[in-house]
């Protein structure tokens, strides 16, 4: 720095003519680095504090200009307001509102805030400077402007949420409502803050909220299902998530997010609804339909009964005909009812053993059955699947293969499995009459018949209600078949990490 | 089988009402054969009052009901049947045509003796209403009856 020659007699002066020990001594022991300054704007006492502060001994200071103390770019401006200063002399913080800087011998910067008084004596009035580094508080202030900024940009996150996030106390009032909650309630943020969340919603709780406050404080959080109705009166269903945070002690806050699954639960009303429809439907299938069917039957049974004799070939045979009809809607209706009712059925999922199964089938399969057939059955493993619903596949598919393989002299039934990819695939083949395979896409249709029931009874039900169960087990089924050479029926379940055990 | 009491069959389906009533009287499964149309009548018959007020004749040996039927259902009847202390010991089987919907279990937990799907084949379903008939009408002891039986004797 270049500084002018220090002139002694000045600082002598000073301290001649002021010679007041006490405010000496007042000045040494101050806190801040204070300085005095006369109305040339020339330094004529520092204390030990701005010594150490700006790493410079006071005999460099005492005379100096005290823009010395400051970065050259603000001198200038300095200068001029140090001039003001004595024009208008009273206590002020300078510069208050601007960035202050002090600039020590070794050339760098500092914030610093600067405090200003007059001081009066009989030489001329003369300016007291407190400094003040204030490095450690702009490094505060950073930082919490800093995390004020993330706190904002992480609410503005919320606010790009769909959901609707809400913070309140456990009284309620509401201390945090994003734009979610704005756009999904109708209330804006302004309107919302500082209310009871829980009257401005109306909400609806699916238990008592005590139960709710019971749980947020034993697991820390709660999910269910709330009602709320919004601002202009509609009524919304949401999943709500409320989460509790009593970091700070006696401030427990909770934090509740909701989604709107209103339009979702509208849905499953109305598929539910639907399912219901189906259901009466079949109840008038079943009650409404049989009723008549079962007069038809009973009348001509006791037509049958008291006039038979009298009637002649033709009526005999045509009485015959009405009694035979009859008895086939008959089971047309209990197989149509069957069909549905497997759609409803709740799968009850276990470990089941194949082989068990197809056993239990070939049973019931074989039990009316006279004729010798060569069974083939492979090791099958276990799968995981309703045991009752997979039984009835196979008594379809086995009575089929039986049924389909009567006009075959030597029948032979092989029932099979591979395993492919994450899949089981199982396979019952017949060597019987097959069918022609441009078909085969109709095979598994309700009521579907490749050939007429004249030659081979049924009603079509069978393969329907294999696929049912099997597409309900998230499987699929097909069919190959070579006309008069046999066919094979397939069907794959999805092997879960529990069936491989 | 001359000491049989009498059957209440209650139907709303006279096609029904006469197949059922056919088969019983042609099993001779009762002296008397009481057909009423609804659930009302039925009330007011066991009840003895309405058109029934004062009726004369003891209560039936057994009570055959519809379910579905107009004004009051057949599980209604069966209700009042078997809340009532003089009624309750009276068999009561339910006909339905169907084994929809949730009769069953309803029947069941309103103390019906039994629950009988009518078939459609004819055969099957005069087999049924036979059976019905033999056993709760003819082979079943119910307290009332054998304290009857048991005073005749003597």
């Amino acid at each position: 720095m270049d500084l002018p020659a220090l002139p002694i007699y000045l600082m002598r002066s000073f301290f001649l003519k002021n010679a007041d020990i006490k405010f000496n001594a007042l000045l040494e022991n101050a806190p801040d680095a204070m300085l005095v300054v006369d109305h040339e704007g020339r330094i004529v006492m520092v204390n030990a504090q701005l010594e150490r502060l700006f790493g410079v001994w006071r005999e460099n200071l005492v005379g100096s200009r005290v823009e010395v103390l400051i970065p050259e770019r603000y001198r200038h401006h300095h200068t001029l307001n140090v001039a003001r200063f004595f024009v208008s002399p009273k206590l002020r913080p300078m510069g208050s509102g601007l960035d202050l800087y002090g600039l020590r011998s070794d050339g760098t910067e500092f914030p610093i805030e600067i405090s200003l008084g007059p001081l009066e004596t009989e030489d001329g009035h003369y300016v007291t400077a407190a400094i003040r580094d204030i490095t450690e508080h702009r490094n505060i202030e950073a930082r919490l402007r800093k995390q004020s900024l993330m706190l904002k940009e992480q609410a503005s996150l919320l606010d790009i949420a769909h959901e609707a996030i809400l913070v309140r106390d456990t009284a309620g009032t509401i201390s945090f409502w994003n734009h979610g909650a704005e756009l999904m309630y109708g209330w804006t943020k302004e309107e919302a803050l500082g209310l009871l969340s829980h009257d401005l919603l109306k909400t609806r709780f699916p238990v008592s909220l005590d139960q709710i406050l019971d749980t947020l404080k034993v697991h820390r959080n709660w999910e269910g299902e709330l009602e709320h109705t919004t601002r202009d009166g509609t009524e919304v269903i949401v999943a709500s998530r409320w989460v509790l945070n009593d970091a700070a002690p006696g401030q427990e806050i909770i934090l509740e997010i909701n989604n709107n699954i209103t339009r979702r639960k509208r849905a499953e009303a109305d598929q539910q609804k639907a399912v219901q429809e189906l259901e009466s439907f079949t109840y008038i299938a079943a009650h409404d339909l049989r009723a008549p069917l079962r007069h038809i039957h009973g009348f001509a049974n006791l037509l049958r009964e008291s006039c038979y004799e009298s009637l002649d070939v033709e009526g005999k045979r045509l009485l015959d005909k009405i009694l035979g009809s009859s008895v086939e809607m008959g089971r047309l209706l209990d197989d149509l009812l069957a069909f549905t009712h497997l759609g409803r059925a709740e799968l009850n999922l276990a470990p089941v053993r194949l082989n068990e199964v197809v056993r239990r089938a070939q049973e019931s399969v074989m039990c009316d059955q006279q004729r010798t057939i060569i069974w083939e059955i492979g090791e099958l493993p276990e799968v995981l699947a309703d045991a009752n619903l997979l039984h009835q596949v196979f008594v379809n598919l086995l009575s089929n293969a039986v049924k389909y393989s009567r006009n075959q002299p030597d029948p032979r039934i092989v029932v099979g499995s591979r395993r492919e990819g994450n899949s089981l695939t199982v396979f019952v083949r017949d060597n019987g009459t097959g069918f022609d395979m441009a078909y085969a896409p109709k095979l598994f249709r309700v009521f579907q018949r490749l050939h007429r029931s004249q030659d081979f009874e049924g009603t079509g039900i069978g393969l329907a209600i294999v696929r049912q169960v099997v597409e309900r087990h998230g499987g699929r089924t097909w069919a190959e078949s070579v006309l008069g050479n046999g066919a094979s029926f397939y069907f794959s379940l999805p092997l879960k990490a529990k069936t491989n055990e | 089988m001359n000491n049989l009491g009498h059957i209440l069959l209650v139907d709303d389906d006279d096609n029904d009402l006469e197949l059922t009533r056919r088969t019983l009287v042609q099993n001779k499964l009762a002296n008397e054969i009481v057909v009423l149309h609804d659930g009302e009548e039925a009330l007011n018959y066991l009840f003895r009052r309405g058109q029934f007020n004062g009726r004369p004749s003891p209560d039936p040996m057994l009570v055959l009901l519809d379910i579905k039927m107009p004004k009051v259902d057949g599980i209604e009847v069966l209700v009042a049947v078997k809340k009532d202390p003089l009624l309750r010991e009276i068999p009561v089987v339910m006909l339905t045509s169907s084994r929809e919907g949730p009769d069953v279990e309803q029947c069941y937990r309103h103390r019906a003796n039994a629950y009988v799907v009518k078939p459609v084949d004819f055969a099957q379903f005069a087999d049924a209403v036979r059976t019905i008939g033999k056993f709760w009408g003819v082979l079943n002891e119910r307290p009332g009856k054998k304290a009857q039986a048991s005073t005749a004797g003597h």
